[in-house]
């Protein structure tokens, strides 16, 4: 997507949601509507919803027992704008188009292609030569090919952590996503590794919406068009990026709602 | 000092059970009797102690046994991770678990007292005491074995999985079958392996429900004769004459079996936990 001159464009629009466990509330009262322009980064201290939220994006909240909610989600999957609860959008083809990538990497225990190949495969049902060619174009992508190219038949647990992560991210982009949720994608990495995601995401942005957990506000600083301070469950502030350069005032809300 | 003093131990009484069962065997083989062990008739009046029949009894009943409860065992185990609905799987596992601690001889005797006059009054053939009535009563016997192996090792593997699966959009049924039950491949082949090897060394059920005829069966609905039958029978019946030593040649066909299996599940074991280590 282009960097808007223009008016930007919704690409999410939250109504009244509410997410409760076991009649806890977790998320409460989401009214938000997010425009494109850069990667979106929730920030908050661990427990203020920063998951739950973003697994509220593709329903995945409801694999987990005890889950209730209300309200409305829309989003922008294909021209429109719409609304995932409907019923006749199916809930495989919904995580389709909003792929995600964990905290840790979790490669599945096949080889380096299989685990571009088989998701893309069991989903899309596209033909052997398309899927060999998109598996090289998405490891091209997030710059592993050169690394992998030689022994793509090899586990992918074999790989090193960070590598790891760019075939989970690569796994994701292979399937033609709309939106990209990351939970935290650098968290179980070193320095060196995390720095790699981080100008990988600042790649993929002009490609994709991404909306990402941090858990560092330095990081947030760094790749962030968009912070969403998160606190108890709530949005506390949207933070727009002439706001939080300004670091003075950025400190000040942090000291505020962390 | 304990564990290695029982250890010993085993392992002696192991090899003594080997010795005692080659050693009695043993004048078969020198005093040329040998083919006529290997015959295809056991008429012991007429002097003639053939035990194939029994082999390809013994053969036949653990094959069917485990053609009919490796796959009701694996549909357990799918339906147990996610084919099912989940208030479900807690009573079938407990069930299953159950299963194992119910005597043999119940299996038998429920066996006898209905599964055996149905099969005589549908089919109208013989009495009902038959290669399928004996194959259907162990697959229930063999089942839980399947079913807790598979399962066991699926508890490993499903869990990791099933967030990323479902993240992805890739559906219950295909991340079972393509991903899952592909990366279980020992504990399913374990599953086969002790599921056949608990089939062959079974007595009871064959003694109790297959009929007992040394002949080699033309339909699933005749009558046959195991290995271990054969041994209890004579035992219960003879001991004095010659026919005895060809017991203990069915002995230790039943013994390398047993061991067989018992190697195979260790080497499986190791090579497992070798791959385990370097995932």
């Amino acid at each position: 997507m282009e960097p808007a001159l223009t008016q930007p464009k919704p690409f999410c629009i939250i109504k009244n949601l509410h997410i409760l466990f076991h009649g806890k509330p977790v998320l409460q009262d989401i009214n938000l509507t997010l425009t494109d322009c850069g990667i979106t980064v929730l920030v908050g201290a661990s427990g203020s919803g920063k998951t739950t939220f973003l697994r509220a994006l593709n329903r995945l909240n409801e694999y987990y027992p005890g889950y209730s909610a209300s309200g409305q989600i829309e989003l922008a999957l294909s021209g429109t704008m719409e609304n995932i609860y409907q019923t006749d959008l199916q809930v495989t083809e919904l995580r389709r188009r909003v792929g995600m990538v964990f905290q840790s990497p979790n490669v599945l225990p096949v080889s380096i292609a299989q685990n571009i190949n088989l998701p893309l495969k069991l989903v899309t049902g596209l033909d052997r030569k398309k899927r060999e060619e998109r598996l090289v174009e998405v490891l091209q992508e997030v710059h592993l090919w050169n690394e992998v190219k030689d022994r793509l038949k090899t586990k992918a647990s074999h790989l090193s952590g960070g590598q790891q992560q760019r075939l989970c991210l690569a796994r994701v982009l292979a399937l033609q996503p709309k939106i990209l949720l990351l939970d935290e994608p650098t968290a179980s990495l070193d320095f060196k590794a995390s720095g790699r995601i981080e100008e990988l995401l600042l790649e993929l942005q002009h490609r994709y919406r991404i909306i990402a957990v941090s858990h560092s506000l330095r990081q947030a600083r760094r790749i962030a068009g968009q912070i969403l301070v998160m606190k108890e469950g709530r949005i506390e502030h949207l933070l727009k990026k002439d706001q939080f350069e300004n670091s003075e005032m950025l400190q000040q809300l942090l000291e505020e709602f962390l | 000092m304990l564990f290695q003093g029982s250890a010993v131990f085993s392992a002696l009484i192991v090899l003594a059970l080997f010795g005692f069962l080659v050693y009695f065997t043993l004048p078969l083989f020198s005093e040329g009797q040998f083919t006529e062990l290997f015959s295809w008739h056991w008429r012991p009046f007429h002097g003639e102690f053939g035990i194939l029949p029994m082999i390809v009894g013994t053969v036949l009943l653990a094959i069917s046994a485990m053609l009919i409860a490796y796959p009701v065992g694996l549909g357990i185990c799918l339906f147990i991770h996610g084919l099912g609905p989940t208030w479900l799987v807690r009573p079938v596992l407990f069930l299953v678990y159950g299963m194992t601690g119910i005597p043999t001889v119940i299996y038998g005797f429920v066996a006898v007292f209905l599964l055996v006059p149905l099969l005589r009054t549908t089919l109208a053939h013989g009495t009902g005491f038959s290669l399928l009535a004996a194959s259907l009563t162990l697959s229930i016997l063999v089942l839980p074995t399947i079913v807790l192996l598979i399962n066991t090792q699926l508890q490993q593997i499903v869990p990791r999985l099933r967030l990323t699966t479902e993240a992805l959009g890739i559906s219950r049924i295909h991340e079972l079958t393509r991903i899952s039950l592909p990366s279980a491949s020992y504990g399913l082949l374990a599953a086969a392996i002790l599921g056949f090897g608990r089939a062959v060394g079974d007595t009871l059920i064959a003694l109790m429900v297959a009929g007992n005829a040394a002949q080699i069966p033309g339909t699933a609905f005749d009558s046959i004769r195991t290995l271990t039958a054969h041994i209890a029978l004579v035992v219960a019946t003879d001991s004095q004459s010659t026919i005895y030593h060809s017991l203990f040649a069915a002995g230790l066909i039943l013994f390398m079996t047993t061991t067989t299996v018992n190697l195979l599940l260790h080497q499986i074991r190791r090579r497992s936990s070798r791959e385990g280590q370097s995932a």
